[in-house]
């Protein structure tokens, strides 16, 4: 735990709260059920995604430290990381087409970005999840 | 005769055995007519005869000349050649009962009329003939009825087909005659498929090819309008083309007229046929005729009949298309082949019409084919920055767009108001026609931009015009009526401006009076103008109320009659008594109204009797208590009715000044007419409507109240017409989005929520009021939502900066933690 453990508690469930949205409105919803991200689900995906950007910033800062490998738990650490270089990548991947720098293809290739970026982010979630409650010591 | 043999064999061109017999062939059969003497005429002329049948018989056999195809040279050849008429006949300038050239004949031999004759703007009526996107209609207004009715032979949704309102291809000829190119519907193969046209008098209208092709100053529109006017239909293309001069109006002809029938010699004055003087400083030596052609038509030639013009601005404001600006003409892109299936330049054309190579000459084509259709060939990948056309990065602008909108929805047209702006267009508002014929209109209304999906999903800029006609309604059908029907079954109603014209003029008629006839009401001095209506303007005098009365020099009016007294033997001041006869007389020759004229006041009805004296009687009933002389008719159905009908005050007092030209008053009275010409009762499932402004009014025969009587329904008949447009294309620094996404995506922006209203020819406030986004076919309350979320944005785009900043910086340190691990591990190792 960090020095501000109800603040990383807020965080945890922040980021699970916008993961779970986020992979509900772009992943379940374009790849599972083919509904275009557009309208109100593009407008949640949009809001969630601040909330992605802020929780998963907070949670890196708290855990970074206690994620150096040190032969511990070495398979939820890399999911960690892999978590930080994918949200790192989504994040840019959503930002920088709002300003004027990309054209048209570069926009193109942020949105591939965004969209290829999702699939370790995902596994890296998940993976530090169950993990996660697998190393709880059981009541 | 002989020497008009000798002419036919001058050098021609495309020298034709058919063309040879058929000009020999209408040689004789006009000097028979002419001779009226057939056995005569076979006895002096029997070398001639026998000729004509031998070449009758060779032309079957004969092969006809083959059409020069292009042998690859850019330049365009110089056509000195020889004119034909319709009969294929040589003209011979000179001649003084020559006929117009004829474009199949002229033309033809070089340029296969037929092929030509199946091309965009000549196939509108053939039903093999693809829609497309649809483009404006052609609109059928009448000022007098208050009609605007939009028609096209194409299946375009909002306009009628003509065939279905009983338009046949006479009548869409006298129509829309002064914008046609030719051919189609004008140029019928059979000349009396409909009983009341008068192809055989006026003759077909053949394609106008000097109509594009012409580049000559010569070429004058104005003078086809002109000509199609008057109906001299195969004259209109000569005239236009500066070739000649065209005097005479086949519009006076009778019915069995015939060309070759020549002048009536009776009639000099009004009835005297089309003829036409050859320019002969435009012929050589030859009888050749120097025609100044071009392969690409000059823009003007275009803008004849595709001008539209904004109608609050100036011509001095108008800012041109960049592509014009450019020096980029419209056949540039609007390209066609001898077929003249011109390339329209829209998304899509070239899947619709099976030619990848269209893609090319839409706007991707030329500045970003990486952004064309997914699933089309993209033949034209490599032709980016096509004549020199800049190749736009739309920096920050999400791919999204373009699979949302057209390009045109951001750079073409005017830039986005609060209310879309109005607009005059050649076609709909008769644009383009100068001099003492200039015809342009008010009506019908057109405004743009109106954003809106096309068929293909993708939001484009529409231009919209409201329809307005009179119907028959018969449940959820309805047929429109023609104006000639309803104004025909409902007389009176209409023309309110001129019945109160024609009061004026006729009191203007009392050679003892002074000053001129005025209307004074509801503040407004209304006065006859040359048209026969009147004008209003503003009355700041001391006079008040509503009166007829007379404009003194200085400006003062005074009413026809003032109050008077009678003496004390009950008699008139002989000047009153004057007056009153004066006005009276006058009147009486007024064709307002066949009844007699009366003035009643103080309790007695004066009236001229038959030998032209006063006379007068008590007079109790209605308008007894006037506190003025009251001037009205004497009539069977009310003992006495004023001048003009209250609807006939309310119509001239509600439309001064305005483009409107109905009440809602006149409109309850024409619906009863058509009803009661029709012995029809009415009722919920068969009555008559008229649709205006969005809406459709019907009687309401429950009201009671001292309104209009009209109820006010939707129907589908009465939803806008509108169209997409592509010009003019703004500069890419005045398109939409250059100032940022709030361009359009704003709780109030004028590209989402501007206000449509209903426009027409009727005073009403119950037109339909629309918001864009209905045209959008957007959620209104997402985009209400999704443009507030852009005033968080610039807080989301820093939280998201110093989010990536504080990841990134947490990334490398540990990176370089990591880096430190490695180097101390080779180290320790070393």
């Amino acid at each position: 735990m960090s020095r501000f453990p109800r603040l990383e508690r807020v965080a945890v469930w922040a980021f699970a709260l916008a993961f779970l949205a986020l992979a509900g409105t772009g992943v379940i919803g374009v790849w599972l059920l083919k509904i275009p991200l557009e309208g109100y689900l593009l407008l949640a995906h949009v809001s969630f995604g601040g909330l992605f950007t802020v929780s998963l910033s907070a949670l890196i800062v708290f855990r970074a430290e206690a994620s150096r490998f040190d032969g511990k738990d070495t398979g939820k650490k890399i999911c960690f990381w892999l978590m930080t270089i994918a949200g790192l990548a989504l994040i840019l991947s959503a930002m920088l087409p709002m300003f004027p720098l990309l054209g048209t293809e570069g926009q193109q290739w942020m949105l591939k970005i965004h969209e290829f970026s999702t699939y370790p982010a995902l596994l890296a979630a998940v993976g530090y999840g169950i993990l996660g409650l697998a190393r709880r010591p059981s009541v | 005769m002989i020497l008009k043999w000798r002419t036919l064999f001058r050098e021609q061109a495309e020298p034709s055995l058919k063309v040879y017999s058929g000009g020999v062939c209408s040689m004789v059969i006009r000097e028979v007519i002419q001779s009226h003497n057939i056995k005569s005429f076979i006895y002096r002329h029997s070398p001639f005869v026998f000729l004509c049948c031998v070449l009758l018989a060779l032309s079957g056999w004969a092969d006809d000349q083959p059409i020069p195809v292009w042998d690859g040279s850019r330049t365009t050849p110089v056509h000195r050649i020889m004119l034909y008429d319709e009969a294929g006949e040589t003209i011979v300038p000179d001649y003084r009962d020559s006929l117009p050239f004829s474009a199949r004949y002229t033309c033809g031999p070089c340029h296969d009329y037929d092929t030509i004759g199946r091309g965009l703007h000549f196939n509108s009526s053939r039903p093999e003939a693809p829609s497309g996107r649809r483009g404006e209609p052609w609109i059928w207004v009448d000022e007098t009825t208050g009609t605007q009715l939009p028609l096209s032979y194409r299946s375009w949704p909002g306009a009628w087909k003509p065939e279905a309102l009983g338009l046949t291809p006479w009548k869409i000829t006298q129509l829309f005659g002064r914008h046609l190119p030719g051919g189609d519907m004008s140029e019928p193969e059979d000349l009396f498929a409909d009983v009341e046209s008068r192809w055989e008098v006026s003759g077909r209208v053949e394609i106008n090819c000097l109509g594009c092709h012409n580049a000559s100053s010569l070429q004058d529109q104005s003078e086809w309008a002109k000509q199609m006017a008057r109906e001299n239909y195969r004259w209109a293309a000569t005239a236009a083309s500066g070739l000649g001069e065209v005097a005479g109006m086949a519009s006076r002809l009778p019915d069995t007229w015939l060309v070759y029938d020549g002048p009536n010699p009776d009639d000099t004055e009004w009835a005297f046929p089309p003829f036409i003087r050859y320019d002969l400083n435009r012929f050589d030596s030859k009888d050749r005729a120097f025609l100044d052609l071009v392969y690409r038509p000059p823009d003007d030639r275009c803008l004849y009949c595709h001008s539209v013009h904004r109608i609050d601005s100036h011509r001095w404001q108008r800012q041109e298309d960049v592509h014009t600006a450019a020096g980029i003409g419209c056949a540039d892109c609007h390209r066609n082949g001898l077929d003249h299936a011109m390339i329209r330049g829209y998304e899509g054309e070239a899947r619709q019409r099976g030619l990848s190579e269209l893609e090319e000459f839409t706007c991707q084509g030329c500045h970003a084919p990486e952004l064309e259709d997914e699933g089309q060939t993209t033949a034209a990948s490599d032709q980016k920055g096509r004549m020199g056309a800049p190749s736009p990065e739309h920096k920050g602008l999400p791919p999204i767009h373009f699979e949302k909108l057209t390009c045109t929805a951001c750079h073409c047209g005017p830039v986005p108001g609060e209310t879309p702006a109005g607009v005059r267009t050649s076609r709909a508002n008769r644009l383009g026609i100068h001099g003492k014929a200039r015809w342009y209109t008010d009506m019908p209304h057109v405004v743009e931009p109106i954003f809106a999906k096309q068929d293909n999903g993708k939001i484009a800029p529409h231009r919209l015009m409201w329809p307005a006609f009179w119907a028959r309604r018969e449940g959820d059908r309805v047929t429109p009526l023609s104006p000639e029907e309803v104004a025909r079954r409902a007389v009176g109603v209409f023309e309110a401006e001129r019945q109160v014209g024609d009061l004026l003029a006729a009191l203007a008629l009392d050679p003892d009076s002074t000053g001129e006839p005025v209307l004074l009401a509801d503040g407004k001095l209304y006065r006859r103008n040359i048209d026969g209506e009147v004008d209003g303007e503003v009355y700041d005098g001391t006079m008040s109320g509503s009166l007829w009365g007379r404009r003194r020099v200085d400006g003062g009016i005074d009413p026809l009659t003032p109050p008077f007294d009678l003496d004390e033997q009950g008699m008139l001041d002989y000047e009153i008594e004057s007056e009153i006869l004066g006005t009276l007389t006058a009147l009486s020759q007024s064709e307002v109204s066949f009844e007699q004229p009366v003035m009643i006041f103080n309790g007695r009805l004066y009236r001229r009797n038959f030998e032209g004296f006063l006379e007068w009687q008590d007079w109790a009933g209605e308008f007894a208590e006037s506190s003025v002389p009251f001037w009205g008719w004497l009539s069977e159905e009310r003992p006495v009715r004023p001048l003009v009908e209250p609807f006939v005050w309310a119509s001239v007092t509600k439309t001064d000044g305005i483009e409107q030209v109905l009440t809602e008053g006149q409109v309850a009275l024409v619906l009863r007419s058509l009803r009661d010409s029709a012995g029809e009762a009415g009722g919920p499932d068969i009555d008559y409507v008229y649709v205006c402004g969005g809406k459709m009014f019907q009687l309401d025969d429950s009201s009671s109240s001292e309104d209009s009587g009209l109820k006010v329904l939707d129907h589908v008949s009465a939803e806008p017409s509108i169209w997409p447009f592509a010009h003019d294309v703004r500069p890419a620094a005045q398109s939409l989005g250059v100032g940022g996404c709030e361009d359009c995506h704003l709780k109030d922006s004028p590209f989402l929520f501007a206000t449509v209203r209903g426009r027409g020819p009727l005073v009403t406030q119950a037109a339909a009021t629309k918001s864009m986004h209905e045209f959008l076919d957007v959620d209104a309350g997402f985009q209400q939502l999704f443009a507030r979320s852009f005033t968080l944005r610039p807080l989301f785009k820093a939280l998201s900066v110093v989010a990536a900043v504080l990841i990134a910086g947490v990334l490398l340190l540990f990176a370089l933690l990591g880096l430190r691990w490695v180097l101390q591990w080779i180290s320790r190792s070393s």
